[in-house]
């Protein structure tokens, strides 16, 4: 199945996109502050501006590449597909209207230009991963990205982000050295660490099994999927707000979508040769989905409450590839773009609560509406696509990963009555989002503000907390506006989902039938 | 493949050599004409070295015989990718040291500047003297030349301490190459008839007949006598040089002096011995051995240290064995990576001293345990020194992955799966002795009564730092040129084409 080749164009396109946060991340430190903060979210939007570039290409089926040989074995290459389009697209879209937000959010933050040399470091990286066409240069990126993110999670430089901080880096560089193992095996037995062509190799040597689980548990590290999974509920909400957007919308998905390549890389050259592994895979998924779900739900914090259900999140992504069929990997595609779009919100969402009255517990957002009541209208409806309500574009992601689980029982992958299984869980888990999403629209609304205000956490945005009052304490627009895009997009991609579907159809139409 | 007659070798030898006079007639009266001379003779080193890149990538050797003293006995210079190589490597980083040093020993208002520079000088005119030798007589002469140029400026201090290491130094180096490098040549010569290095190894010749086990002892000689690669335990003299300057512990004690050692390492592996000798008498994977050991252990004795340039120095020993380890498989990717890792280690160690020397310069600080916060007072100096310890220990986006990367698939090649955890192993343990040097300097807090002001060392030595950095970092991305060299070393060592 995997002869078939995409057109390809010859184009810098993509390493453009990877090039241009780089080279603002050196002009950073001769910018002040808040220019700094500006200059961020400008550098990822001229990255957007050059992902959008691509369109007309992935449209009609190329694929965009650039090569760079350097030496026998040393090969940069750069590449745009309608995967690293779908997945490049939502990270630097996110990515600009979380640096936006961030201009009013960090303004009161220290080493705010510290911040946002990491930002575009982490921001390189995540293009850098998904823009590649070889393991290569992946690992150089998905390397970067580790590191340069870590100075993100600890920025605050309390003693529980640096404690978190730990975790999280010593975490990435173990997950690291176990991607690098199979990346080397990789090389060393296929002779190419080319994406689309590894597959071939591996498919029934007899260490693939080794080389596959290093990859599972090297991308894995980064997805936050079980057991890997546990430096993450620590580290995501410690960042600062926009940073845990990112952290838990974008760069959760470089590891989700070096689940998706290497997965389908193998798999696609052999279905009937990779059964255990897509069992396997079956298996994490729903746990990672229920035990994510079930720690949410006893969660007091919101911003770790969030974390652990973009745990749950990623299960769906990893349930969505385990399927091995067509539509599953649909549902597993498209829900890395509607994730994205949904957490980005509500983690944003936290942070304006946070940043405007300085309570982040969930017993204290009762009443919230009333105090702020567009962000928690932005709030309701991230929330309401999370539990997977039409017409959100949860419920679209969902919707493929149910059709896509029968189909996987049609074509013999699944057991005779597994599809009904897998639909059952998933319902199962919406019940299970529904019991933690729920009360907080809810309480949020119609919840009696709490008198006890004394409970409020001191951080370093707490000096605007004040009595509820009748004043509207919506924060500024520079806030507000990317909330409200982001809101609207979970509804406007719901309603209108053929861009996403579209791609994501590209990309399971050259996994399963060879581009046709 | 033409060979051509060129005396540049001895020009660039000259340059640096011949620069020590007006050194020495500018005097401590004349500090800037002086340091001017130093300035000078190190670019026109480097331009010199550089003038001979092209004709070298166009695949043709640089010859120039100066004088036959006794037969067998010639005065002759080569040179070839490898020694362009580490010819470049070692001339551009004396350029940076150059000006990092006038910033350090003026500061520091260090005595006896001009003989530390006059001696730096003839140090360098040395290690170009290594790399362009043709036989290994001459590679023996210049060899000893770097020793006895390096010997007071290990002394420089003259503290008893200063005195006691320089001791230790002549002992371990010049002690090891008169006992057994020099045995080694004279064997080398009794069996081979000649000391002239040849691609294809010079025991290989028609009339040679000897047996395996002179020829082991004769390679064990030549790996004992060389001393200056420091391969345990062989490696006591490292350390205890540290009571140098700290330019000297940059450029002469992490490139210079010990690139010369394994440079060495590497023309009696693949030029004296060759490929096909060395896998036929299983040497080869007995040094890798070797050099896995003491990677393993100086990283073990690296975790100990408290004191920073200490530290830097077991670090040294554990990363030179990565080049001996690489050549010593004798495959192409193992010889490829070896060799790309003298440049790699060269740019990256150069960094961390050069950092080393700035917290002392600042803040008068030597040990890690002092090191809390010192990225609020010093923030290039220690994101300097963050770059070259991501490549220490292999992690991309710095150049040290570079070399990795290669050594693992030359292990794959020679089927040494063991030496892959090896390099694995070494990876974690780098993390384990430089992150937590970094995770202190940016995010603990400063000692009490220290202000959190920007208190940078002088920008003569800031900016030098910089560069060693950024060129850390950019070896990764464009290293076509080291990569160029490397190959053909690999490819006339093969035979391939």
């Amino acid at each position: 199945m995997m002869e078939a080749q995409l057109t390809v164009v010859n184009s810098i396109l993509p390493l453009l996109a990877v090039v241009i946060p780089l080279i603002a991340a050196v002009i950073i430190p001769w910018l002040d502050d808040a220019g700094g903060n500006w200059f961020t979210a400008l550098a990822a939007a001229a990255s957007l501006v050059v992902i959008l570039m691509m369109y007309p290409y992935i449209h009609a089926g190329n694929a965009l590449e650039k090569v760079f040989d350097t030496g026998a074995m040393i090969r940069f290459s750069f590449m745009a597909d309608s995967l690293s389009f779908l997945v490049g697209l939502i990270s630097v879209f996110l990515w600009m209207l979380a640096s936006v937000y961030g201009v009013e959010y960090m303004r009161k933050e220290h080493a705010q230009g510290r911040y946002n040399i990491f930002s575009l470091l982490s921001l390189a990286g995540m293009l850098g991963v998904v823009f590649t066409k070889n393991l290569f240069t992946l690992y150089i990126f998905f390397e970067l990205l580790s590191i340069a993110s870590y100075v993100m999670v600890v920025h605050e430089e309390t003693r529980e982000a640096k404690s978190a901080g730990l975790t999280y880096i010593a975490m990435g560089i173990g997950g690291g050295l176990f991607l690098l193992l199979s990346i080397i095996a990789t090389y060393a037995i296929t002779g190419t660490g080319d994406l689309s062509m590894i597959g071939v190799g591996l498919t029934g040597h007899p260490l693939m099994p080794f080389i596959f689980f290093g990859y599972l548990i090297g991308f894995g590290v980064k997805a936050g999927i079980f057991p890997v999974h546990v430096w993450l509920p620590t580290a995501h909400p410690v960042a600062p707000s926009p940073a845990s957007a990112l952290l838990s919308g974008v760069m959760i998905n470089a590891g989700a979508y070096g689940i998706l390549r290497t997965v389908f890389a193998i798999t696609g050259s052999s279905i009937t040769n990779t059964l255990p592994m897509g069992k396997t895979l079956l298996v994490i998924a729903v746990i990672t989905m229920f035990l994510g779900s079930f720690l949410a739900i006893v969660q007091t914090d919101i911003k770790r409450l969030l974390a652990y259900s973009s745990i749950a999140q990623m299960g769906y992504i990893v349930l969505g590839a385990s399927l091995l069929s067509p539509l599953g990997l649909i549902g597993a595609v498209i829900h890395i773009f509607h994730h994205a779009l949904m957490k980005g919100t509500l983690f944003l969402v936290a942070g304006a609560f946070i940043h405007q009255t300085g309570l982040r517990k969930v017993d204290d957002l009762r009443g919230i509406g009333r105090r702020m009541p567009l962000t928690m209208t932005c709030f309701s409806m991230a929330a309401l696509s999370m539990i997977g309500v039409p017409p959100f574009v949860g419920f679209i992601s969902k919707w493929y990963l149910a059709i896509g689980a029968l189909q996987s029982e049609t074509r013999g992958i699944l057991a005779p009555g597994g599809g009904v299984v897998i639909i059952g869980f998933l319902l199962l888990s919406s019940l299970l989002n529904a019991i933690y999403y729920g009360p907080l629209i809810v309480r949020g609304w119609l919840g009696a503000p709490e008198e006890n205000i004394n409970t409020v956490l001191n951080n370093s945005h707490s000096s605007r907390v004040s009595m509820p009052g009748n004043r509207n304490e919506d924060p500024r627009w520079v806030m507000l506006v990317p909330l409200f895009i982001l809101a609207l997009s979970t509804l406007g991609f719901g309603i209108f989902p053929q861009l996403s579907v579209g791609l994501a159809k590209a990309v399971a139409s050259f996994y399963f039938y060879g581009g046709h | 493949m033409e060979i051509i007659q060129s005396a540049k070798p001895l020009y660039a030898i000259a340059a640096a050599l011949l620069s020590v006079l007006p050194i020495c007639v500018s005097g401590e009266k004349r500090k800037n004409l002086r340091e001017f001379w130093t300035i000078i003779a190190s670019l026109m080193t480097f331009a010199i070295v550089t003038s001979m890149v092209p004709e070298i990538l166009n695949g043709n050797t640089l010859e120039y015989a100066v004088i036959t003293i006794v037969p067998g006995l010639e005065l002759k210079f080569r040179v070839d990718a490898l020694s362009i190589l580490f010819a470049e490597t070692a001339s551009f980083l004396w350029i940076a040291t150059s000006f990092y040093s006038i910033g350090y020993m003026r500061a520091l208002k260090e005595r006896a500047q001009t003989r530390f520079f006059s001696y730096f000088a003839v140090a360098m005119a040395g290690a170009m003297g290594v790399a362009f030798s043709a036989n290994l007589f001459t590679l023996f002469l210049f060899y000893e030349v770097i020793t006895f140029s390096t010997f007071p400026l290990v002394a420089h201090k003259e503290t008893p301490q200063a005195i006691r290491s320089s001791r230790i130094y002549l002992v371990y180096i010049f002690g090891a190459s008169v006992l057994f490098l020099l045995f080694a040549i004279f064997l080398t010569y009794a069996v081979a008839g000649t000391l002239e290095f040849s691609s294809g190894g010079v025991f290989a010749g028609e009339g040679v007949k000897v047996s395996n086990a002179v020829l082991t002892v004769i390679f064990v000689l030549f790996i004992a006598g060389l001393a200056k690669s420091a391969m345990i335990p062989f490696h006591g003299w490292l350390p205890a040089a540290m009571v140098a300057p700290t330019p000297v512990s940059a450029l002469l004690h992490a490139v210079v002096v010990v690139k010369a050692g394994v440079f060495s390492v590497i023309r009696v592996v693949l030029y004296i011995f060759g490929i096909d000798l060395l896998s036929q008498l299983g040497l080869g994977i007995v040094l890798v051995y070797f050099a896995s050991f003491t990677i393993i252990v100086a990283s073990i004795m690296a975790l100990r240290q408290d004191n920073l340039k200490a530290r830097l120095a077991y670090s040294t020993i554990s990363q030179l064995s990565y080049i001996i380890l690489g050549v010593a498989l004798l495959t192409p990717n193992g010889i490829a990576g070896g060799i790309i890792h003298i440049a790699v280690h060269a740019f990256s160690k150069i960094t961390l001293f050069f950092a080393a020397g700035a917290i002392y310069v600042a803040q008068h600080k030597t040990r890690v345990s002092e090191l809390n916060g010192i990225a609020k007072q010093m923030p290039f100096t220690m994101i300097a020194f963050t770059i070259g310890s991501l490549s220490m220990i292999g992690l991309p986006p710095t150049s040290g992955f570079i070399s990795k990367w290669y050594l693992f698939f030359g292990s794959i090649e020679a089927h040494q799966m063991s030496i892959i955890i090896v390099l694995l192993a070494s990876m974690v343990l780098n993390a384990f002795y430089f992150l937590p040097i970094v995770y202190a300097a940016f995010f603990k807090e400063l000692p009490p009564g220290e202000k959190a002001e920007r208190d940078e060392a002088p920008a003569f030595m800031v900016v030098p730092i910089m560069i060693t950095a950024i060129g850390t970092l950019a070896l990764l991305f464009w290293p076509s040129l080291f990569f160029e060299l490397a190959g053909m070393v690999v490819a006339s060592v093969t035979g391939g084409n």
